[in-house]
């Protein structure tokens, strides 16, 4: 865990450390032994330091090489030596182009001439600011220089547009919204900011001229737009939320005072006024101040703007990111480092090697891809750290709100200064205007003065002559008296001196008339310069109080913001920590549910237990209910029989002594009827045998009842048995069921925990790699990625060699040459611009495919169907990788052993050598088929070259 | 509000009631981010069928409202043509959409519009993106807007399809800052995309086992670390390998040959046909084209053959989607960049013309068989419920059930979907 004080206490460190080199101090800043990533491994470094400094990946021999180094500098050699290749010119020339023209159309000059121009300028080592400085002067009337004029012609001049691309591209702060209104949450920027910067871009505009070509010996003429230039005037602007309060700048750059702006009459304001087809040149020209203000090395934000952007380039993300939304809401990662990167790069003279050299030394840069597989252990160290950072944005948290107060308090009294300035400044406009007119109308008087008197004069010249020729005449007319062809020569010069002299009084009027005109639009003109003179002089003092309170606002505002990034770094920096330290509750909270469900488990375990013996015990009841249901039975039986015996008996009884009574009745009848009476005295014998037999049987019948009662009563108490024990089983079941479903909800809260872990751990990572203290994923670029692939399909070193014999054949070295070093590197430059012509147009498909739309920021990700298709069904990858001369994928079929085939697989396409894990898998695959050899190394090849870890540096 | 709804039934009630229920319980967000989470098939046809998807109909160069959706007969700018009677009482349109007229009942038609720009480039950016161009700003035109919001966050094929003839499956650059993924790709319908077929000398097995050697690797780095731009560079392929096996989708020639014969054999024929494929297959927005209207000359006889294609297709494409069912998750969306002048100038033309002209829409919220907004009997001004384009660009959103006050994220910087200071038209949102 790093230290979380580090952004504080290197606020105090940096300017004490300034000799350091500069790799040293970032370390300072980003590096703490405790960091979670360490430093990468060589074969990782290789292939990220290649790709960010000349944008292709190393080939399979460089990175055998550089592994096999034993020297402990070797990282600074290779650092050095790409640097140095031709290669570094080419992939910065274009990452540069990239972030000037960020793809936009070309439409009035070539993409090729301005690539060749940027070059040119990489090449000769022309530091940073100078290039900038040279692209914002330029007008493109220039020859040589017109392609610099690019960044303004092809964003057709629109002041607005470019207003916002260079606060963009060159300030790193997209004010856009402040064109109509100040930020309403961001008090960063305000809409003065941005009409302070448009009032640099205002004036230019775009004009076509004609210009004479030389085409050989023929000339011819073209029409070509250029960017020409007016006089500057203030911007007026209101905010759309406070109609109707106008405020008013000069040009101004947002960090900086306003530009003290030289006072011009109007009409003394041009080298070249502006006119049809004419490239105007005002006498100060606001672009050239604008470029000489921001290039100096003066300007806070130009030089952390360019510090930060190439930062992203070799990191991935800037220190402040989007690069182009600097402000302290998104602060930088550390606010000290941003600063002091913004310091050295002047310092290095805006040197772009040098310092993208210092950055790929720093061990920051060096950092691992991979995490540590736990963050616990990380995770117990931030809980100090968490309070620290608290402690110290409690105690920033009031001033910095103070310092927003105090800022607020200095626009209120910019505003007031501005109240005053506005009118005045308003009158100064419509003096200026009355001015312009007068002196225009003064001169008109003028031309028709010198006019009338330029007539005045011929006349009078030709009188003169007149004059002569007549004194002549005459004179010869008496000496030759009778002649009368000189008579008539006297009286034509007599009567033309008399027209003339007729026509010159007029023309004297004309002429004292005019006069009096010069003379009143002279003394207009005299009128209206004081007029304009007595607003200038009444102008300073509300310029010097406007000038203070707009001193003092930004002095305010520039310690609002200090103290308001200072803080928001600091928030930052406590999400993280405190992400961090919730993990071991995350980790308890896994730990708690795994022994839950194990508890809950071991209930369902026994539970089990119960429920099978209760299984057993109810078979084993429901047995006895079968056995007790015989005895029932037969008892029943028993009874059935029995009473049917008794009802028998009973009827026999019942008969009996019905026949008695009839018996008797008959006696009664018939009295002493001997046989009747017999007959009843032998049925009453009868009688009470069969009585008791019917009361045997009777009491037979209660006997078997008695004994079927009791059978059935044992078998019913089997059968409660059963049901007593049915009904316990469903207990059981209902145990079970709550039992098993606890396991299933401590599960599944042991799922989401994990899940919660996973996902936090990711966002840490995540985190942790956008402040740097991991490396992060970075895509390629449609550039990188389609010469990437041209160099490790092996396509790229075969036309390179192409290239080198033709020009060795056409020009060889000589032998001393070739022991020269510069020599040898102006070949090599030349082969590659030869190599990089001929394939470039492949690389077109992938800047087709896989780059952002023209104009918008280029550096967002985004992965389509359509690039999977490219690379999958198109004709070229698939090209590439057919097995051909000494191709990776030829060298890959041709080697001895599996093992071989795999290193050079891996080390050829991804830089680095197989794990055992992938020797195996090639082996196996190679094993497999080995009658389509050819086709499943083409097929290793391109799953290689799709795969994520070719896409990406990281 | 004046609306003639097609039939005074109540059922119409009813249904839209159970719609809105739909809209609430499902959301657009839910959608969006769900999809991938059912597997039951049930479940996806369900979401499918409540996934939106809006159909622009966009008629290049600035399409007559006169010779089109308000006529003007016998008056002094009325041009030549009568209107006639639709399938609903009251409602009538041009004679010169005659098969038209006999699906009113699906369409609204929004005849207040006015959107004050008269010059093409800078109206079609106001129709397009619901918002004026402001210098140095670029907003994601409607097609890209709809495409972010309505498509499921796995969609696999593109979902944002500009349908025009020689299109090969190139990406527009329409989708300003809400990126490539959303941004128009253009295809004909006479052929795949681009790439969609495995080249002759790759088996579908060898592409099998290659496929297979990636995704490996794929594991193995994403088990070092999981971010999400990686994960999407691996789904990129798989989407393709899916969009490969659908590729059919794109072919118009597999639709019966019968429709081909209705729609048309002209572009505009195909296009529509290509649109319905498109549509019904899923695809979330799709874009047809009509070109040129702008008619500074003979606008009367170009009409006649214009709008000629136009009624075919349309009334066809309109018909089959009701009967389809399909018109209660697609929006339907005719606009052009403006209308014409009601002055007929002395070439027998109109000129550029946006104060007073006429969009159409139907399905999803919008009511069937309405007209709402009015315009003077010379069709020189909007009388009644004036809309202008940021109303129009909310209410196309908002009618597949978008909540047009929301906002994008980029970058850090929250971004309204729509113009913040307009809304839509609540009055037909219901």
């Amino acid at each position: 865990m790093r230290n979380a004080t580090f952004s504080f206490l290197c606020l105090l460190a940096v300017s004490a450390s300034a000799e350091e080199p500069l790799h040293i101090l970032i370390d300072q800043h980003l590096w703490d032994a405790q960091s979670p990533a360490v430093l990468s491994s060589d074969d990782e470094f290789l292939r990220r330091v290649s790709l960010d400094l000349i944008g292709i990946p190393p080939s399979a021999a460089d990175v055998r090489s550089f592994l096999s180094n034993e020297q402990p500098d070797k990282r600074l050699q290779i650092v050095q030596k790409l640097i140095e290749s031709p290669h570094f010119d080419r992939h910065l020339t274009t990452s540069l182009d990239l972030m000037l023209m960020e793809r936009h159309r070309n439409q009035h000059v070539p993409q090729n001439d301005w690539y060749s121009w940027l070059f040119t300028q990489v090449q000769s080592r022309r530091p940073w600011n100078e290039i900038v400085h040279d692209i914002l002067v330029a007008d493109g009337a220039d020859g040589p220089q017109r392609p610099a004029a690019r960044f303004y012609l092809d964003r057709q001049s629109e002041p607005h547009r470019i207003t916002r691309d260079v606060g963009r591209i060159f300030f790193g702060r997209d004010l856009q919204c402040a064109q109509c209104h100040d930020h309403p949450n961001i008090n960063d920027y305000l809409q003065a900011d941005y009409h302070g910067l448009h009032a640099f871009l205002a004036p230019s505009y775009p004009v076509v001229v004609k210009v004479t070509q030389k085409e050989g010996d023929k000339s011819k003429t073209v029409e070509q737009t250029v960017h020409a230039e007016r006089a500057g005037t203030d911007l007026t602007f209101e905010s759309v939320f406070f109609k109707g309060t106008k405020r008013r700048t000069g040009p101004r750059l947002p960090d900086e005072v306003s530009v003290a702006v030289e006072f011009l009459y109007p009409g003394d304001e041009y080298r070249t006024a502006p006119a049809e087809g004419v490239l105007s040149v005002p006498q100060i020209s606001r672009r050239a101040q604008l470029a000489e203000r921001m290039t100096s090395g003066k300007n806070r934000m130009f030089n952390e703007n360019i510090a930060n952007r190439l930062w992203a380039h070799m990191l991935g993300r800037g220190l402040v990111h989007p690069v182009d939304l600097h402000h302290f809401e998104n602060p930088p990662v550390s606010p000290a480092l941003m600063t002091l990167l913004g310091e050295r790069i002047a310092v290095m003279q805006f040197d772009l090697r040098v310092f993208l050299k210092e950055i790929a030394l720093s061990k920051t840069y060096q950092r691992s891809f991979d995490v540590p597989a736990n963050l616990l252990e990380t995770a117990s160290a931030s809980v100090d750290a968490l309070a620290l950072v608290e402690q110290q944005m409690l105690s920033l948290e009031q001033s910095a709100a103070a310092a927003d107060d105090v800022f607020d308090r200095t626009t209120d009294a910019w505003d007031a200064a501005q109240e005053a300035f506005v009118p005045l400044a308003a009158e100064l406009d419509t003096a200026r205007k009355g001015y312009d007119e007068a002196r225009k109308n003064q001169a008109t008087a003028d031309v028709a003065l010198q006019k009338n008197r330029t007539e005045l004069q011929a006349k009078q010249n030709v009188l003169v002559v007149l004059q002569q020729a007549l004194t002549t005449g005459e004179a010869a007319a008496n000496a030759v008296s009778d002649d009368p062809d000189l008579r008539v020569a006297v009286d034509v010069f007599r009567r033309r001196m008399v027209d003339v002299e007729k026509a010159i009084p007029p023309l004297q009027k004309h002429g004292n008339e005019a006069q009096a005109a010069a003379d009143a639009a002279s003394e207009v003109f005299e009128k209206k310069k004081n007029e304009v003179d007595a607003v200038r002089d009444r102008l300073p003092l509300v310029q010097t109080r406007l000038a203070e309170s707009e001193t003092d606002l930004l002095d305010k505002r520039r310690v609002m913001q200090h103290q308001k990034t200072t803080f928001a770094a600091l928030q930052r920096r406590r999400e993280i920590l405190s992400a961090l330290a919730e993990l071991p509750l995350v980790q308890k909270s896994i730990e708690e549910n795994e022994s839950a469900s194990e508890q809950h488990r071991d209930d369902v375990t026994t539970i089990e237990g119960r429920i099978k013996a209760q299984q057993l015990l109810i078979a084993e009841r429901a047995t006895t209910v079968t056995r007790m249901s015989q005895p029932m039975e037969e008892a029943r039986q028993t009874v059935e029989a029995a009473q049917a015996i008794l009802t028998r008996k009973t009827t026999l009884v019942q008969a009996l002594l019905t026949a008695i009574q009839a018996t008797a009745a008959a006696s009664a009848s018939l009295p002493d009827d001997p046989v009747l009476v017999e007959v009843g005295s032998k049925l009453s014998e009868r009688l009470v045998p069969l009585q008791k037999a019917q009361q045997a049987a009777a009491k037979e019948v209660r006997r078997a009842e008695a004994a079927a009662a009791d059978r059935r009563q044992q078998h019913d108490n089997a059968a409660a048995e059963l049901q007593r024990a049915v009904a316990r089983m469903t207990q059981h079941e209902e145990t079970l069921l709550k039992a098993e479903s606890a396991v299933t909800a401590a599960v599944h809260r042991v799922k989401q925990a994990k899940e919660d872990m996973q996902s936090r751990s990711a966002k840490i990572v995540e985190d942790w790699s956008a402040e740097f203290s991991v490396a992060s994923l970075k895509p390629l670029t449609p550039e990188q990625l389609g010469w990437a692939v041209l160099k490790v399909t092996g396509v790229y070193d075969r036309y390179y060699a192409m290239e080198s014999e033709k020009l060795e054949k056409a020009a060889p070295l000589s032998d001393e040459q070739l022991q020269d070093a510069t020599a040898v590197d102006r070949r090599q430059r030349e082969i590659e611009e030869k190599t990089w012509d001929v394939l470039n147009s492949n690389v077109g498909d992938f800047v087709r495919l896989y780059a952002s739309a023209a104009g918008a920021p280029q550096g967002d990700f985004f992965a389509t169907a359509d690039q999977a298709m490219f690379v999958s069904n198109a004709a070229p990858i698939n090209g590439w990788i057919v097995p051909s001369n000494n191709n990776p994928s030829q060298r890959v079929i041709n080697a001895q052993t599996p093992e071989d085939a795999a290193e050079e697989l891996y080390l050829s396409i991804l830089s680095r050598r197989p794990t055992s894990a992938e020797q195996a898998e090639v082996s196996q695959l190679l094993a497999a088929r080995p009658a389509e050899r050819t086709a499943v190394v083409q097929q290793l090849v391109w799953g290689l070259l799709t795969s994520i870890e070719f896409r990406f540096n990281h | 509000m004046t609306i003639n709804y097609a039939c005074q039934s109540s059922s119409h009630g009813l249904a839209r009631r159970g719609f809105l229920t739909t809209v609430a319980a499902s959301g657009a967000g839910a959608v969006i981010g769900g999809l991938g989470a059912f597997t039951q098939s049930a479940l996806a046809e369900q979401l499918r069928k409540d996934q939106k998807r809006i159909v622009i109909w966009d008629m290049h160069g600035g399409l007559s409202q006169l010779e089109s959706w308000d006529p003007k007969p016998g008056t002094d700018t009325g041009g030549p043509f009568l209107s006639i009677p639709t399938s609903v009482p009251g409602i009538r349109i041009c004679e010169l959409l005659p098969e038209t007229a006999k699906q009113m009942h699906h369409l609204c038609l929004i005849r207040g519009v006015n959107t004050a720009e008269d010059d093409h480039g800078k109206g079609r950016y106001k129709v397009m993106t619901g918002r004026p161009q402001i210098p140095g700003a670029s907003d994601p035109r409607i097609g890209a807007v709809a495409a972010r919001t309505l498509m499921p966050e796995d969609y696999a094929l593109p979902g944002h399809i500009v349908i025009s003839p020689g299109g090969s499956g190139n990406r527009g650059n329409d989708a300003s800052y809400l990126g490539p993924r959303y941004a128009s790709v253009s295809l004909s319908g006479d052929k795949p995309p681009q790439n969609s077929a495995l080249p002759d000398n790759i088996s579908v097995e060898a592409d099998a086992s290659r496929q297979e050697i990636r995704r490996k690797m794929n594991e193995r780095f994403l088990n070092r670390r999981r971010t999400s731009i990686a994960e999407a560079y691996g789904h990129s392929y798989e989407q393709a390998l899916q969009m490969m096996k659908r590729r059919d989708v794109f072919d118009v020639t597999k639709e019966p040959e019968k429709d081909r014969e209705r729609y048309g054999t002209h572009d505009l024929g195909r296009h529509a046909l290509m649109a319905r494929r498109l549509l019904e297959h899923g695809t979330p927005v799709v874009k047809v084209s009509h070109s040129n209207y702008d008619t500074h000359h003979e606008n009367f006889n170009f009409h006649i053959e214009q709008l000629a294609e136009v009624d075919r297709a349309f009334s066809c494409f309109v018909a089959d989607l009701a009967d389809r069912g399909m018109l209660e998750s697609t929006l339907i969306v005719f606009l052009s960049e403006f209308g014409r002048t009601p002055r007929v100038n002395h070439r027998y033309g109109r000129d550029h013309w946006s104060k007073a002209w006429s969009v159409v829409m139907a399905g999803c919220r919008m009511p069937r068989g309405a007209v709402y907004g009015k315009t003077n009997d010379r069709g020189t001004e909007v009388v009644e419920h004036q809309v202008d384009h940021a109303n129009l660009f909310h209410t196309y959103l908002a009618a597949t059930g978008v909540d047009t006050s929301g906002t994008f994220q980029i970058e850090g910087r929250e971004v309204p979907i729509a113009d913040p200071a307009s809304e839509p038209i609540h009055d037909l949102l219901g």
